[in-house]
């Protein structure tokens, strides 16, 4: 039908004639299906019985397997850009009491004097077969706010454990958190919430970091990332990560980092896990794919 | 479409035009595919081999507009009821069978059809020739030679209600929301604000606490009374069942968007054309859909499984008690100083209302200038202003027209600060005391009366308020 209209409205004719030949679109049984027609309804059974899949995986994981761990850095290469400050102290920006009380760096970006990047994922996409399991800590992870900047600014989090949301700002903040397979929170927090009131928890694994961010204050920006497995972690100020008892064998690492195009650094990093061994990975960061 | 083949004849200088529209025999509908679906490569999108892709396993799940499937794994009234194969014999071209109804299902006293659910026959829509509601014993046609067995599930009349429903919603409701509920039907674009987009399971207007999605209760109270201030109407004058059918249909649709959504999730960081394009630089066109092949057959049929788990559970808690918004006080008695305590609230540090929602309530706070990024592309917006999970402009609301989208009850003035309004920017103050939360209702209710704007003079206490010194202290 949408053509036909187009059609229609596309002429500059003076007149038009519209001859349908026999069959209304009302009033009658539609012919072959269509808006009006009484749907069939296939009735399907509620499982396809592809449940068996997990317990097959759990049993895996209860074998020995030896274990090796790996260490490494990323490094920025091609000429490091100058690092900037979001917000300077003193900037005539809103809520500026508090939120431009302190020099606030810019985290999509922070190079260490000799070229270690901070806050770059590197983790396995999915658990290997004979790893450890995921250990989820009771104590909550404490998520902080001071001078609106989230703290930290990436983490990586074992699925189920609880996100404690403070903050240590006398001026309103929401987290908006952006997940794909969790739900999404959006929640305001009050100033000076030292206990937390707010809470998050991930119960699902995501495929890559998301975004969180505050809606009174859209500057602020951090990332999490909730594993269903213990083979993640975040570079520090360094540019240093380190993943202990990785089952041995050739693993493919991806390295995630806001500010690269595409936000991979690598989709997969090959790296072959030696048994009781600590084995060293050196990560190049390209200046050229930098996106700021 | 096709077979809509016109001729185009312009007949003279005068520019008569006939068109002449020979034979209708495809009217059929279809459900749309959803935008990120299409940014998937084309193995993802169709299957590759025999491991069906997310267009097909969208089909086997929930069908298309002419032959619907009700997946029962999910929370929707499909209409009939449940049974269980008890004894079953063959007798020429008919068959005796004996059913026992499913757990608190009731049998109708007419019935016609039987939908096999589960079992050899499982899919097949039989005939009755007889049916005793009572005893549950029935005389089936249509078997050709194939059989039932004792403990064969199946449905007594089923599909009557999303039948009905899906025959509404198409009279009442696609022309704005579109035959797959993708908000995008043929008036859609000529609306502001555009009609809502089922697929995400997202709903703005509830009676639920933040994290859960919309009740049934909800959809029907937004059918009956409409949405002030936008298109969509109220169908007041319809019979309850014809709303309650159309409410199944409208979470069916949602279902099936978000099963989309959530498989495409799976899909997209490694299959989506863009992922695929930089992959090419290290990888090879024949390997990735190699992989993909892989995980086609060997890790989506649980991952289809757990997404069905994941819309029982979350479609299922959201007409529980514990989904609902039950306020710890009775609302606190308009009064002067209610509205007052109330505009206090609203200006403070610890809400901050007026942020977006202006010092005077106009709905034009600071918020509102900015110009956002999408928060998961990082693709800035063209225009200034809050936008929601639908990526339109969604400015605050201008509380002094009394038109409040999602009902003028204190109660609905209540849920929408507690909840917050779902996919939009708008958070929830689920941690705020009840107590403040009505005095904000009675100043937000008593807006659209003050003399002039931001007449309504705060509390009795000084400036600086009892909240904004309080809060710190604490924390300390």
């Amino acid at each position: 039908m949408l053509k036909l209209r187009s059609g229609v409205f596309g002429l500059t004719s003076a007149a038009a004639v519209i001859l349908a030949a026999g069959c209304s679109e009302y009033g009658q049984p539609a012919v072959g299906g269509g808006a009006t027609v009484v749907p069939q309804v296939v009735f399907l059974a509620s499982d396809a019985g592809a449940a068996d899949a997990e317990t097959s995986v759990a049993a895996e994981a209860s074998s020995e397997v030896a274990l090796g761990s790996i260490r490494g850095r990323v490094q920025m290469v091609g000429g490091a850009p100058e690092m900037k400050l979001l917000v300077k102290a003193g900037d005539d920006i809103k809520d500026k009491e508090v939120c431009a009380a302190v020099d606030v760096p810019d985290e999509r970006l922070m190079v260490s004097g000799d070229g270690g990047v901070a806050n770059v994922f590197v983790y396995l996409q999915k658990a290997p077969k004979g790893g450890r399991p995921l250990e989820t800590p009771a104590e909550p992870f404490v998520f902080d706010q001071k001078n609106c900047r989230f703290y930290p600014h990436t983490v990586v989090l074992p699925v189920n454990q609880t996100v404690r949301v403070l903050s240590n700002d006398s001026v309103a903040h929401n987290t908006h958190t952006y997940p794909s397979k969790n739900n999404s929170v959006n929640s305001g927090v009050a100033p000076m919430d030292r206990d937390g009131k707010l809470e998050i928890v991930y119960r699902k694994a995501e495929a890559v970091p998301l975004a969180v961010k505050c809606d009174y204050h859209a500057w602020m920006n951090a990332w999490h990332l909730p594993l269903d497995h213990p083979y993640g972690a975040v570079t520090n100020e360094a540019g240093e990560f380190a993943i202990s008892d990785i089952p041995a064998g050739t693993h493919s690492f991806v390295v995630w980092h806001e500010a690269a195009d595409g936000n991979f650094v690598q989709r997969k990093l090959a790296v072959e896990v030696k048994a009781g061994e600590e084995t060293e990975v050196k990560i190049e960061y390209p200046a050229a794919l930098l996106k700021l | 479409m096709i077979s809509h083949v016109a001729w185009l004849k312009r007949a003279g200088i005068a520019g008569l035009l006939s068109i002449a529209v020979t034979g209708c025999s495809d009217n059929s509908s279809s459900f749309s595919i959803s935008d990120r679906t299409r940014s998937l490569i084309p193995e993802a999108q169709t299957g590759v081999s025999e491991a069906p892709g997310v267009v097909k396993l969208l089909d086997e799940k929930f069908g298309d507009p002419q032959t619907l499937k009700a997946w029962t794994k999910l929370p929707v009234q499909w209409g009939g009821a449940a049974a269980k194969v008890e004894v079953f014999a063959a007798d020429g071209a008919e068959a005796k069978v004996k059913f026992v109804p499913g757990e608190g299902q009731t049998f109708p006293e007419k019935a016609t059809t039987v939908n096999v659910v589960t079992g050899a026959v499982a899919g097949r829509t039989l005939q009755l020739a007889s049916w005793n509601a009572e005893t549950g014993e029935a005389v089936l046609t249509g078997l050709d030679g194939a059989s039932l067995a004792a403990g064969d599930t199946c449905s007594i009349d089923g599909g009557a209600v999303i039948q009905s429903g899906r025959v509404l919603y198409m009279r009442h409701c696609s022309h704005c929301h579109g035959t797959a509920g993708d908000g995008n039907g043929p008036t859609a674009q000529y609306l502001y604000p555009r009609p809502r987009d089922y697929r995400h399971g997202v709903f703005k207007f509830t009676s639920t606490n933040d994290m859960s999605k919309v009740s049934r209760e909800d959809l029907l109270r937004i059918l009956r009374y409409g949405i002030p201030g936008t298109y969509m109407p109220s169908f007041l004058l319809m019979k309850d069942e014809e709303l309650t059918a159309i409410v199944e249909y409208v979470r069916f649709l949602a279902m099936r968007g978000e099963f989309e959504r959530k498989l495409v999730n799976e899909l997209a960081s490694d299959y989506s054309e863009e992922a695929v394009e930089s992959r090419l630089k290290d990888e090879t066109r024949t390997d990735i859909v190699g992989e993909l092949a892989k995980f086609l057959a060997e890790d989506v049929p649980g991952v289809v499984d757990g997404i069905g788990v994941e819309l029982e559970e979350s479609w299922v808690a959201a007409d529980t008690e514990e989904a609902k918004i039950i306020p710890s006080v009775p609302r606190v008695p308009d009064s002067v100083e209610s509205r007052r305590r109330g505009r206090e609230l609203y200006l403070s540090k610890t809400l901050n209302c007026a942020d977006c929602h202006g010092i005077d309530g106009a709905g034009n706070g600071p918020q509102t200038m900015i110009f956002e990024k999408n928060p998961v592309t990082n693709v800035p917006y063209n225009e200034p202003g809050l936008h929601d999970v639908w990526d339109n402009l969604n400015q605050p609301r201008n509380l002094h027209t009394g038109i409040l989208r999602g009902g003028r009850r204190p109660i609905d003035l209540f849920c929408r600060i507690h909840a917050g309004i779902k996919g939009s920017r708008m958070p929830s103050f689920k941690n705020t005391p009840h107590e403040d939360i009505w005095h904000i209702v009675n100043y937000v209710l008593s807006i659209p009366f003050e003399p002039e704007p931001g007449a309504t003079g705060v509390a009795s206490a000084p400036a600086g308020s009892a909240t904004d010194a309080a809060a710190p202290a604490a924390g300390e």
